[in-house]
């Protein structure tokens, strides 16, 4: 009978609440802890989906780059460039050459940016200007024609 | 020689059966006295949703109170005024968040040494409170785990 009580004690225990058996003129103190889990967001905002190309430019600026949201500290938002296609017509782009093109940041080309929880949630965002940067002779050596490309970034919490 | 015998047992017999008898009356008084007790079934932990409002049940089991007391759960702890309850971010970073603790659905927060429960002789169902509501993490709560505490004592005190 004795084992019987334990077991159930150690059952209701293990069940997550406190059984108390309480007498009169006894008080009896308890804790509840409450726990809670905020789970991390953020929102990257890439620059412009759509925007024309000035055929003689050998580099554009195509906008800026930001993550803003709410992770934890310690974690990082690393946003990096996923895939880049070169510009090509679009009406026969099997025939017609790409135009080969890069990434860039202040000049250099950009790989990846790394952005800090302190600096995803500040009321003023970290952002980076991107800008694509094509060969010297890339323009002067393509078929006239009106061309298409597209860079794909991706951002993953670390 | 007989004769002064029998007088003499006659007399005894006479004489023991004019002894008066006196009828007696006893009482035995029978006490029993039970104090009150209770059974505590409060969970020791909840988790406190982001999105909605969280429900706990403030229950007890095995009551068995005096007619003229009843158990009484109130807050000891924890929580401050207006029901907030300060939770504390797991990375020891310092950040904290709150909640609001209150009786009723939605209801206002309850005070820093609330009742939030009575009950009386063997019934299980509260006379008074029975239930704490936990309102949503605020929606500018900085992301992590969290954890608060809220103490409460159960005691039996008189009825009203």
């Amino acid at each position: 009978m004795k084992h019987k009580k334990l077991l159930l004690a150690g059952m209701a225990m293990m069940l997550g609440w406190l059984p108390l058996r309480v007498q009169a003129a006894d008080d009896q103190e308890g804790t509840i802890t409450l726990k809670a889990t905020v789970p991390a967001s953020y929102e990257l905002s890439i620059p412009i989906t759509s925007t024309n190309i000035d055929y003689d430019q050998q580099t554009q600026q195509i906008g800026k780059l930001s993550v803003q949201g709410n992770i934890e500290a310690g974690k990082t938002i690393t946003v990096s460039v996923k895939e880049k296609k070169d510009f090509k017509a679009s009406t026969n782009p099997q025939e017609v050459p790409g135009i080969p093109f890069k990434v860039t940041k202040a000049g250099s080309e950009f790989s990846n940016e790394v952005w800090t929880s302190d600096e995803i949630k500040a009321a003023v965002p970290k952002e980076i200007t991107l800008s694509i940067e094509f060969e010297a002779d890339a323009w002067s050596m393509a078929s006239s024609g009106e061309y298409i490309g597209s860079v794909v970034f991706s951002a993953a919490m670390n | 020689m007989k004769k002064i015998t029998k007088c003499m047992l006659g007399a005894l017999m006479t004489g023991a059966m004019l002894t008066p008898v006196h009828a007696e009356e006893a009482t035995t008084s029978i006490q029993y006295s039970k104090t009150s007790e209770y059974t505590l079934s409060i969970d020791s932990s909840v988790t406190v949703s982001s999105t909605t409002e969280t429900e706990q049940a403030i229950k007890v089991s095995n009551v068995n109170t005096k007619s003229n007391e009843k158990v009484q759960i109130a807050i000891k702890s924890g929580v401050g005024s207006n029901g907030k309850v300060t939770l504390t971010r797991d990375d020891a970073s310092g950040v904290t968040t709150e909640v609001t603790a209150s009786l009723d659905k939605n209801g206002a927060g309850i005070g820093a040494n609330e009742v939030i429960a009575e009950f009386e002789d063997q019934s299980t169902t509260a006379t008074k409170g029975g239930k704490l509501y936990y309102s949503k993490i605020p929606a500018d709560a900085a992301a992590g785990s969290y954890t608060g505490t809220i103490v409460y004592v159960g005691s039996v005190v008189a009825r009203n």
